[in-house]
């Protein structure tokens, strides 16, 4: 939580989105309060009107003055940056500020930040002294995360022999899998030509050696898995030529996997550190085989390949 | 002529110090169910049902030294049994004899096993092997000869080694038996009480004379030879061996029963004995619920002390392993259900074998596959010893051998007919031909067709005989056959392809948005945080009092956190470190890294710094707005590097 010179608010304020109207007409876009989000990608529309409660129940800080309440919305794909005034509430007891702002469809693109900035008055000068935890507005499905248990890429088992495969698995006839990362979503192809693999990997209860093998190759694929989606977000990366920040990938996917990939590596805090860790890559050098070096080793533990192997190691010294 | 015991003397030229075909035969009672009830069943007569009845007789006091005189104990066993223990510091056999002559010694009591059958064939044939083998009856091969078995087509054995049961156990290698045969079988006019004894010992002497190893039981002939004693029912009942009816069939005695896996057990207590019963008929219905199934033979087991009977149980395999006796049933009816839903339900697959030609001149026949049965029901709810097992057999109906499978989720009993056992009252030749393969596939202990690897191997040499290889491919591939069937039945489900494979996607949990969270197995490090308690600018410096804290871990943390200027874009400028210092819960290395040693206990490491920054900064303090960011977070150095860094 960044921290000001001046007196502000040490937490942060809360944000409500508590209606949707789209072309003037009450929608039926689906707010979710859980997770912060507003889908809208289900209808086709011009203009949508949101409706936002701000408020905190942390006392104004002495020395503060004229509080105003804003929202900020912000949208990568467009860069858009614009904030929306709010008015505010004084009936209520802490600070509490209201308002709704029209955002045309043709300045967002995939997905759009909102987050409430408060400002006040400090030694008779405008300070930033709060803000919110960011809402998202997601216009395109694809930014979308999907529910809970439906699968991050889409999965097709076929023969790679079949004429229907991929060309790049028919090349490889006895490859067990192909991720098309290409493909919007990606699509992980598993070998229906190996027999006993789909029994395998889609046996949800298997016990013993079966069970071994099935954690095993489960991981396994998952880690090629997470290595092909990796490869393709780091190709998308993009230096900015004035000495900005880099862009990260298009698709949610490649992001989560960068999002993840972040979390692990030891000098990255945020997905922008490794994004702009990777713009500084000079190839071929020490620092980048050791940046690689880092990335497998964190491939590996993000998809329980080594703590699988690890596991099945000390369960078969018995066997 | 009276009925007495003799051994010959012993020649120059060779010496027997026991007789080895005992020792193919395992202790422990389930072998002795597996053999003794195998000998009755190859001697049985087609026909109506036969009976096993199996009695254990505890004799001790008068009746004790009633049967040891009927036995000639005193006189002429003993001493001779006494000298065989003698040589027991050269002798395997003989130190047997030793030890259960010293166990009876000190017993009150004396334990006998009388194995009797009814509707078998009985002990038929001349008394001495002489002239054409073919014209040998079951009485020489039992009593005369070793390693012979002139069996039938589909009968159990084929090494004629099953005999060797009876001695093994006994304690003093000595069995008693008494036979009724058929009239059409009768010998010489004579076809009831046939009494025969036989000895298994090793060399000995006695005084000045040594003899041979094996002794005879019977009436003395001119020339020393020792035969049958026929009719003689007085000793007969005195030596326990009364029939109980007129059916044919022979009557063992195994004289000082033991298991000599147990030689502790049935010297006197007679809760032991009634164990011995209990677990002998447990053996039968595990290994001969087929045949007991089908009512070719009823088994009984009594247990006798003195003349009370004091335990009788008919062996009823049905209350143990209910499944697969109505499974057997519902096969034989022809009842036969198409899957398997429900409790009850039976299914039948076909298994085939394929039958390597035999080279025998008198029953040659070219390579075959043979068709199998194999028969799958579901369990109940009532575990027994073979349960997802699938038991195999022929002809006999002995189980040979179990394919251990388990399935997941399911439960499920199993056999697999193989030969005669298919249609037993009318096999077909191909069938027959089938159950001979098998038989002779089979080793010494009749318990195995499919070829083990290794230690376990086992030689079934005896095929080499009569059959063309390969044939071990053949036996291999029977337990494959029987595996396929299974999967079929109860391998995994039918797949759904839409259906995401968890395997897979349980390790891609950070793809769903949920970032850093990594796989959800995963013992992914969550990175440390810094909470900011405190914050101020202080004469143009910021000055915090801030916590690190992090998951605790054997190899620790090394973290370096960074003072930064935060800009309204979210950009973010480091500035300098004025002053860095740590509570005692941690330590800076010559890096400028906070170390946070793992410990044995604790979820979380945690530590307090207290830093300024510099005063030379890009924009004024008070002007400004910061944050502390996590640098570097790594593993822990080990102690002596950091302890070097610091130098």
């Amino acid at each position: 939580m960044t921290r000001f010179a001046w007196p502000s608010y040490h937490d942060p304020w809360e944000c409500i989105v508590t209606g949707v109207h789209l072309d003037g007409a009450a929608g039926a876009l689906e707010i979710d309060g859980d997770h912060l989000r507003v889908d809208a990608f289900g209808d086709t529309w011009n203009s949508a009107e949101l409706e936002v409660e701000v408020s905190t129940s942390e006392p104004q800080p002495s020395g503060l003055n004229e509080l105003r309440g804003y929202v900020l919305v912000t949208c990568a794909g467009t860069q858009l940056r614009r904030s929306y005034p709010l008015e505010c509430d004084d009936s209520q007891p802490t600070a509490h500020f209201r308002g709704s702002l029209t955002i045309p469809r043709s300045a967002l693109s995939g997905k759009a930040i909102l987050t409430a900035e408060i400002v006040g008055t400090y030694q008779d000068r405008p300070r930033a002294v709060g803000s919110s935890v960011p809402w998202g507005l997601v216009v395109d499905k694809t930014e979308a995360p999907e529910r809970p248990g439906v699968p991050p890429l889409r999965t097709v088992w076929i023969d790679f022999a079949d004429n229907d495969a991929p060309i790049e698995a028919r090349r490889h006839l006895e490859g067990h899998a192909y991720v098309d990362v290409a493909a919007t979503p990606p699509v992980l192809y598993l070998n229906k030509g190996i027999d006993g693999l789909q029994l395998l990997i889609l046996s949800n209860s298997a016990k013993l050696e079966r069970r071994r093998h099935c954690d095993l190759l489960g991981a396994s694929i998952a880690r090629y898995v997470a290595n092909a989606l990796f490869r393709a977000a780091v190709e998308q990366i993009n230096t900015d030529d004035f000495g900005g920040v880099p862009d990260g990938p298009t698709g949610r996917v490649l992001r989560d996997i960068c999002e993840a990939v972040a979390a692990e590596l030891p000098d990255t805090e945020t997905v922008g550190d490794l994004y702009q860790l990777i713009a500084d890559l000079p190839a071929g050098t020490a620092a980048s085989a050791s940046f690689w070096a880092n990335v497998d080793l964190a491939l590996d533990r993000m998809t329980s390949l080594s703590p699988t192997i690890a596991r099945i190691c000390e369960e078969v010294k018995r066997v | 002529m009276a009925v007495t015991w003799r051994w010959e003397q012993q020649s120059r030229n060779y010496a027997n110090y026991g007789n080895a075909n005992q020792w193919t035969v395992n202790a422990g009672l389930s072998s002795l169910a597996r053999e003794s009830a195998q000998n009755s069943n190859d001697a049985r007569i087609e026909g109506p049902r036969a009976d096993l009845v199996y009695s254990f007789i505890v004799l001790s006091g008068d009746a004790r030294r009633e049967f040891e005189s009927a036995l000639r104990w005193e006189s002429e066993l003993e001493p001779h049994l006494a000298a065989m223990a003698a040589a027991a510091s050269g002798a395997v056999t003989a130190g047997q004899l030793q030890s259960g002559l010293k166990a009876l010694k000190s017993s009150e009591s004396l334990t006998l096993l009388r194995i009797a059958d009814y509707g078998a064939r009985g002990l038929t044939g001349p008394e001495f092997a002489e002239g054409d083998a073919t014209s040998y009856g079951n009485f020489i091969k039992l009593c005369r000869l070793d390693l012979y078995s002139g069996k039938d087509r589909a009968s159990g054995g084929s090494f004629g080694l099953g005999k060797a049961v009876y001695w093994r156990f006994s304690r003093l290698q000595t069995v008693l038996f008494n036979s009724t045969l058929d009239p059409k079988d009768a010998v010489n006019g004579r076809s009831r009480n046939r009494l025969i004894g036989v000895n298994q010992g090793v060399v000995h002497q006695m005084g000045s004379t040594s003899f041979q190893g094996r002794g005879f039981f019977g009436l003395a002939e001119t020339h020393g030879d020792i035969s049958s004693a026929w009719d003689h029912v007085d000793l007969t009942d005195a030596l326990r061996l009364t029939r109980e009816d007129g059916r044919p069939g022979t009557s063992a005695l195994l004289v000082g029963f033991y298991d000599p896996d147990e030689p502790e057990k049935g010297l006197g207590e007679i809760s032991e004995v009634r164990e011995f019963a209990k677990s002998l008929g447990n053996a039968l219905e595990e290994e001969f619920w087929p045949l007991l199934t089908r009512e070719r033979v009823r088994a009984r087991i009594e247990v006798i002390d003195g003349d009370r009977v004091i335990y009788e149980h008919t062996v009823d395999p049905a209350m143990q392993y209910t499944e697969l006796t109505n499974a057997l049933r519902k096969f034989d009816a022809g009842n036969i259900d198409d899957t398997l839903d429900e409790l009850g339900d039976v299914v039948v697959r076909d298994v085939p074998i394929q039958i390597s030609a035999r080279t025998d001149a008198d029953d040659r026949h070219t390579a075959f596959e043979h068709v199998a049965k194999l028969v799958v029901t579901l369990s109940d709810d009532q575990p027994d010893s073979l349960e997802n097992k699938v038991c195999l057999f022929r002809r006999p109906e002995m189980v040979v051998q179990t394919i251990d499978k388990v399935f997941e989720g399911r439960t499920y009993h199993a056999f697999l007919l193989a030969g005669g056992a298919i249609r037993p009252k009318d096999p077909s030749i191909h069938e027959t031909r089938a159950d001979d393969f098998l038989r002779f596939a089979e080793p010494p202990a009749h318990d195995q067709w499919i070829p083990r690897s290794g230690r376990n191997k086992t030689s079934q040499a005896n095929l080499t005989a009569h059959y063309r290889a390969p044939w071990v491919p053949n036996l291999r591939n029977i337990e494959k056959a029987v595996l396929d069937q299974l999967f079929g039945l109860f391998g995994a489900p039918p797949v759904a392809e839409d259906q995401p494979p968890k395997a897979i996607f349980n390790n891609l949990g950070f793809l769903s948005g949920d970032s850093g969270t990594g796989g959800r197995r995963a013992s992914a490090p969550r990175k440390p945080d810094i909470r900011i308690q405190q914050a101020r600018v202080v004469d143009g410096a910021w000055e915090l009092m801030f916590d690190i804290r992090a998951k605790n871990r054997a190899e620790g943390w090394a973290v370096v956190p960074k003072l930064a200027f935060v800009g309204l874009d979210g950009g973010h400028f480091d500035v300098a470190w004025q002053t860095f210092d740590v509570d005692d819960t941690a330590e800076i290395d010559g890096k400028g890294s906070v170390i946070l040693r793992g410990r044995p206990r604790g979820r979380i490491l945690s530590t307090t710094v207290r830093a300024t920054s510099v005063r030379e900064l890009p924009i004024p303090a008070s002007e400004s707005a910061i944050d502390v960011r996590i640098a570097h977070a790594d593993v822990a150095p080990a102690q002596a590097a950091a302890a070097e860094d610091n130098k």
